[in-house]
């Protein structure tokens, strides 16, 4: 299918580049379902009772696993195809991931009709999370390369669609599954399939409009400054190489610290708000504030990735960091003056530096190690989200269970953990003013590619 | 909205703005819609 070869998207003169933020979008906005995947526990767990819970329907803690599992391929897919998903150019990359991520949902809505929870973890967990990971990093480099002059803008639109993703995902499955559902059935089986074949062609038309820019093409009027900031490279880093040097895991720390802070209140937003501020937030108030969250949650990508773009990287993680350490100080005392507002306030701003954090990084990459392997470097970094998955949500839910087994009330459970992550974000804090140029003897040479494949060819 | 700079001599094609237009549209109403539903379901924290 040479259609998707990188040497057919390569763009001829004429092309508008604004073409590659909507493609971006396509996919993103797509993949980024995966937050509402929440909505189905529900009714997956009447599949058999229809209006309960019956015996042999599945339980809470198996259905779980499906998400984890997205997300662990999620961040696997990410680190081992980012190298492929840089030589065969996005377009393949984009049509892989549509493959993938629709194809993942049709095999699950299988599982849903023959009750066979292996084929949905196959579905939607493995082959629907490379679908996430390799979706995910596709359209990275390429916007990169088409907006050197505003890479955070650039990334942050396309990031933003992965968190505004769960926005159209969460009311479009609610409203397939009331259209399906019936006195024998829930609607799962043919929501699953519905959302494969949409998602499926809204991605397949992001890998049909994306292309790649000319070698050496530069926006009209766009001159790199003649003495960029120390921080900006203009050499590149290869994939292997970079791992190498201490400054990708200064930025895993940097991504891993930031995530884990906002992964783990995000998880447990709603219970928190009703302990934290019981009588004043009810369960629906709690479902209201989670909705404001993923609203900041997606506005923070495009915004403080744009930000950066001004105010430099470094600097919008060091805001990031102390602006965060400031704000989990002070949401205990929220609480003690029975703040609801402040205490909104400080979370939304949180949370919006949560997306943030995600949506800048790619910039960062490629001002650290140039755009040559940034897809793929970025790639290995998300690992980081992968391990903050993890360690996030257990601190938060483990230190509430303890405080709450010592016997501190309900209201004050969750102080500890604030004060903690105020620790993580200090951590980071140190990782990204560790920051600093990489030595150029990492820096990527086209002569040492040519003397290793004669060395190769002597040898041979 | 800048253009890919042109070699030249080299007329290429032009990408048409009315399909600009088409593919922001394509993502931004579905953005819209569900932004709009998660707002509604966010101001019960204010009622």
């Amino acid at each position: 299918m040479s259609f998707l070869d990188r040497e057919h998207t390569v763009a001829r003169p004429g092309y508008s580049r604004w073409l590659v933020p909507p493609a971006a979008l396509f996919v993103h906005l797509c993949i980024g379902e995966v937050y509402a995947f929440s909505v189905f526990s529900e009714p997956m767990t009447w599949l058999i009772g229809i209006d309960h819970s019956a015996p042999g329907d599945w339980k809470y803690t198996e259905l779980g696993w499906i998400y984890s599992l997205g997300i662990v391929f999620l961040g696997l897919s990410a680190a081992l195809f980012g190298r492929w998903v840089e030589r065969v150019g996005p377009r393949k990359a984009m049509f892989t991931a549509a493959c993938c991520f629709g194809g993942g949902f049709m095999v699950a809505s299988l599982g849903a009709s023959t009750h066979q929870l292996w084929l949905i973890y196959l579905g939607y967990g493995v082959l629907g999370g490379c679908g996430l990971g390799i979706g995910y990093i596709s359209p990275v480099s390429t916007l990169i390369k088409w907006f050197p002059d505003r890479p955070g803008m650039a990334t942050g639109m396309a990031i933003m669609g992965f968190g505004g993703g769960a926005m159209i995902g969460s009311p479009l499955s609610v409203l397939l599954m009331d259209f399906y559902a019936t006195s024998t059935d829930v609607g799962v089986t043919s929501t699953f399939l519905t959302l494969g074949i949409i998602y499926f062609f809204f991605m397949s038309i992001g890998a049909t409009i994306v292309r790649v820019p000319a070698e050496g093409w530069k926006p009209s009027g766009f001159v790199p400054p003649e003495e960029p900031s120390k921080l900006i490279t203009t050499a590149h880093v290869a994939v292997n190489e970079a791992m190498k040097t201490p400054q990708f895991y200064f930025l895993w720390g940097v991504l891993f610290l930031n995530v884990s802070a906002g992964i783990g209140v995000l998880g447990q937003a709603s219970v928190m708000s009703q302990e934290m501020f019981a009588g004043g937030i009810d369960e629906a108030a709690a479902a209201g504030f989670v909705g404001l969250l993923s609203i900041f949650n997606m506005l923070g990508r495009i915004s403080w990735a744009s930000f950066s773009d001004y105010i430099g990287r470094k600097n919008t993680y060091i805001v990031f960091f102390v602006l965060g350490m400031c704000l989990y100080a002070i949401i205990p005392w929220t609480a003690s003056i029975d703040s609801v507002t402040l205490f909104v306030l400080s979370m939304c701003i949180i949370i919006s530096m949560y997306g943030g954090g995600f949506a800048t990084i790619p910039a960062y990459l490629r001002d650290i190690f140039g755009t040559m392997h940034v897809g793929a470097i970025h790639g290995r970094l998300l690992t980081a989200w992968a391990a903050a998955g993890i360690v996030g949500p257990v601190l938060v839910n483990y230190i509430r269970e303890f405080q709450i087994n010592s016997g501190v009330p309900d209201a004050e459970a969750y102080n500890l953990t604030m004060y903690i992550m105020v620790g993580l974000l200090a951590v980071g804090l140190i990782c990204n003013l560790m920051m600093s140029p990489v030595n150029a003897s990492h820096h990527y040479r086209a002569h040492d590619d040519a003397k290793r494949g004669a060395t190769t060819k002597a040898e041979t | 909205m800048r253009e890919n700079q042109q070699p030249a001599g080299d007329t290429g094609h032009r990408t048409s703005p009315a399909l600009i237009a088409i593919a922001w549209l394509a993502v931004m109403l579905p953005l819209a819609w569900g932004f709009v539903s998660t707002l509604i379901e966010a101001s019960a924290l204010f009622t």
